[in-house]
């Protein structure tokens, strides 16, 4: 059976999890060298059905997101909404995905100093 | 957003513990179970009776993590429409059955595919994903029986393993002489 932790023990394990991937971007830049985010594959070929277990695991494969020119926009923004959920978690709020998506999209449009990159 | 989901999914980390929780409500619950849920300024626990709703339903809540349940249902009836749940909950059929009534409003929520989940494996109950006979609602109970290729990132969280389909499929039309109850 898969339990997952609640409460401030689950919050601890969250912001550990994305501090440890904020460090490892951190750490990167650096060294002068390009960060990179890896996603799991979410396609058909990275799926695995296992009567056993009776659902869909997804296997190893993953894809990178690299910072460059041309990523620099949804780099920033994975970036963006992983600072609002640590705050989240810090504050002990909660946002919709509705709200996640209008501040994503505002942040990245109103071009003030904080933002990566104008849109265009 | 699906990106950072799936990137902390390999983590053991959900969306909703994320701290972003979908719109829309979780589903709906009647019937013989006990949510222990608890105040979320003094911790203090509250105990929800399902049966004590009268013509309305609990709700299931964006995350469903810290819930406990207590429960002597036998299965879990999980029902693809509103109306459909309406009815049985008028007519009390829980209490009959001696089951637990979810109303899945189409196709279900997260929340609502792992209240699901939490319910069947923890307290052993069999769970029948009561859709109509048509190829939107063969779809729909592919969700909870988490056969879905697009999240499976997450089906070890979500999906309900032990779900059956229960509804008439075509050929039962013909298989029990049903012609004349259906509409052409």
């Amino acid at each position: 059976m898969i339990r997952l932790p609640a409460g401030k023990e689950l919050d601890k394990i969250v912001r550990e999890a994305i501090v440890e991937v904020a460090r490892e971007i951190h750490g990167t830049i650096m060294k002068d060298r390009k960060p990179t985010l890896k996603f799991p594959v979410r396609s058909l070929k990275n799926v695995k059905y296992d009567p056993e277990v009776g659902y869909l695991e997804i296997q190893g494969q993953e894809a990178e997101r690299t910072l460059t020119v041309n990523t620099v926009k949804p780099f920033a923004q994975t970036l963006r909404m992983m600072a609002l959920s640590k705050l989240m978690v810090d504050m002990d709020e909660h946002a919709t995905k509705r709200d996640a998506y209008y501040q994503s999209k505002n942040w990245a449009r109103r071009g003030s100093t904080n933002s990566p990159s104008p849109t265009r | 957003m699906d990106d950072i989901e799936a990137m902390f999914a390999v983590r053991g980390v959900t969306r909703e513990q994320l701290r972003y929780v979908p719109d829309e409500h979780g589903g709906a619950i009647a019937g013989e179970l006990v949510v222990v849920d608890r105040d979320r300024e003094t911790g203090e626990k509250i105990e929800i009776d399902c049966t004590r709703f009268g013509s309305g339903a609990y709700t299931v809540p964006p995350d469903v993590e810290h819930l406990q349940f207590k429960t002597k249902a036998k299965f879990v009836l999980a029902i693809e429409t509103g109306g459909v749940f309406d009815r049985l909950n008028r007519h009390k059929y829980w209490e009959k059955a001696n089951c637990i009534l979810v109303a899945m409003g189409g196709v279900p929520t997260r929340a609502c595919r792992r209240f699901i989940r939490r319910l069947s494996e923890e307290h052993k109950l069999a769970v029948y994903a009561f859709v109509d006979g048509d190829p939107t609602a063969s779809r729909t109970s592919t969700h909870p029986q988490g056969r879905l290729r697009q999240r499976g990132a997450h089906q070890p969280f979500y999906c309900v393993p032990n779900a059956r389909f229960l509804g008439v499929m075509p050929q039962d039309i013909i298989d029990y002489d049903l012609q004349k109850a259906t509409t052409p």
